[in-house]
């Protein structure tokens, strides 16, 4: 276990211009809650000259969640925010539900949203709800904003579509139909060796008809299994249109099961991991239209939200 | 590079220590101020033996660089007890309880029930269970640390119906 960290400068600019300014430089980095640098920084994974906090900058806090207008949240916002905010919980269960989840629960007071995604860590659960959600990323180059849909945030392993220069200022989630659920879930073992794979998550997003018979509208993504989390559009096109019940779930997560190669360690867990995307992905679907049957329009509570 | 005097304000009092931007709030608090009642096992973000409050909540002081956590109020596990020596409710519960063993990991619990049960005065067994969830003990079985501080949640709010 190395004990200490390689020097570098800690810089704490106020706008977002200076920030990228100062993060364009070789071997800078920008810095938000700092749980993920500070932890492979310790691990001697990676090594930086410098780093810039952009805790300080001006702008970056803003927090808003309204089941009308949808949910919006800068880069400086900490997990626990949401964690604690009940709109989240009643109308974007699954990224609330892997909030809960987290481990430890330490993680919520320190790390920001935005800097979870931006790690573009595989096995992270945040990524894998925001999808569900249809999230979409804000990204600034101190001048102008651009947006981006969470599906196109990740390009590679480890790398997200950010060029030099821009960071994410915010990340907007739309606000979900009226009559819609959604729902998190993970599977996970002990790890044995440190490269283990050893989790598998999955959300959904559920829409149905105002008699809450017919599906209208679907998202089904299974994380952990690859360098991004990936949406089952299959699955997606064959939910839409059925009546909600069991069979469609049943049905849908054959689709999921068959459509993910995760990647594997060794050659039995292949199969065993193939089941758990079945049974995530038919839960948390059955789940998600569960929560869309059971609530009542958002509009009669609008009242409360402020 | 870049030494500078760091300012703490740590559990009430302000601490002022020469740091490093690289340095860890762990290492800052146990070993430039001196208060070695908090630990450092995995530094990895995992076991909570370094837990101390910023602002109230529980964090990891193995991932948290000591220079953002200047001018913040700090909490560690010295200053649960009362200006007159007397242990706070939940340092006596662990004694009655036998709630501590080797005693490593007994900081980081008790400064994660403290956060608990200023959240919660009156928790179930399962909202103490999710709260310590991010402690790891690997002697007691955690059966007498949440005995104790659930016997430590109600005498604390019997003390402040008797004082009400
Ligand atoms: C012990 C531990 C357990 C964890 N468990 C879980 C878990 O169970 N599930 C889960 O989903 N996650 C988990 N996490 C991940 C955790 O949620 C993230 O590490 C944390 O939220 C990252 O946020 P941060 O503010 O600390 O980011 P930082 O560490 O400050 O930054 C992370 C990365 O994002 C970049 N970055 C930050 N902000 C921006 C921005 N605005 N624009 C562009 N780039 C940016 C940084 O340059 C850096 O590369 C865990 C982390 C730890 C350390
Ligand atoms: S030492 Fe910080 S969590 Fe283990
Ligand atoms: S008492 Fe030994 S680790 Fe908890």
């Amino acid at each position: 276990m190395g004990r200490v960290i390689q020097p570098f400068e800690f810089v704490e600019p106020s706008t977002i211009d200076e920030a990228l300014g100062l993060a364009a430089a070789e071997g800078s980095r920008l810095f938000a809650g700092g749980c993920e640098l500070v932890l492979s920084m310790r691990r001697g994974e990676v090594r930086y000259r410098r780093l810039v906090s952009i805790m300080g900058v001006g702008g970056l806090g803003g927090f808003r969640a309204h089941p009308k207008h949808g949910l919006e949240f800068g880069a400086q916002v900490k997990i626990r925010q949401l964690a604690n905010h009940i709109w989240v919980g009643k109308r974007w269960a699954a990224l609330h539900e892997a909030i809960e989840q987290l481990h430890p629960p330490h993680i919520m007071n320190m790390g920001t949203v935005v800097g979870n995604l931006c790690s573009a860590v595989p096995y992270y659960d945040l990524p894998t709800s925001l999808y569900a959600h249809r999230a979409v990323i804000r990204i600034g180059d101190g001048r102008s904003d651009r947006e981006l849909p969470i599906d196109d945030f990740y390009i590679g392993p480890r790398m997200t579509a950010l060029g030099r220069g821009e960071m994410v200022t915010s990340i907007f989630v739309p606000p979900p139909l009226a009559d819609a659920g959604s729902a998190f879930k993970k599977i996970y073992k002990a790890r044995r060796r440190s490269n283990d794979l050893h989790k598998i998550n999955a959300a959904a997003y559920v829409a149905l008809d105002a008699d809450k018979e017919t599906i209208v509208d679907a998202t089904l993504v299974i994380g952990s299994v690859g360098a991004k989390p990936v949406r089952i559009a299959k699955a997606e096109t064959v939910l839409r249109g059925q009546s909600a019940g069991h069979a469609a779930y049943e049905a849908a997560a054959e689709i999921a099961a068959k459509a993910v190669e995760p990647m594997t360690d060794a050659a039995w867990v292949e199969e065993i991991r193939s089941e758990w995307i079945r049974l995530l992905a038919r839960d948390v679907l059955e789940q998600a239209a569960s929560r869309a049957r059971s609530r009542h329009d958002p509009a009669e509570d609008a009242h409360l939200a402020f | 590079m870049a030494r500078q005097i760091g300012s703490f304000k740590i559990n009430g009092r302000v601490r002022e220590a020469i740091i490093e931007p690289q340095m860890l709030l762990v290492d800052v608090i146990r070993e430039k101020i001196g208060l070695t009642g908090t630990k450092r096992a995995c530094a990895s973000g995992n076991c909570g033996a370094c837990t101390v409050l910023v602002e109230g909540l529980p964090v990891c002081s193995c991932l948290t660089l000591a220079i953002t956590a200047q001018n913040k109020d700090i909490r560690t596990v010295e200053g649960l007890r009362a200006a007159d020596g007397e242990l706070h409710p939940l340092q006596q519960a662990f004694i009655d309880h036998c709630a501590s063993q080797c005693g490593f990991c007994t900081a980081g619990m008790l400064m994660s029930a403290t956060a608990l049960l200023e959240a919660n005065p009156r928790p179930t067994r399962d909202d103490v269970n999710r709260g310590l969830s991010g402690n790891v003990c690997r002697c007691t079985g955690y059966v007498k640390i949440v005995d104790a501080v659930l016997d430590a949640a109600q005498k604390i709010v019997a003390a402040r119906e008797v004082t009400a």
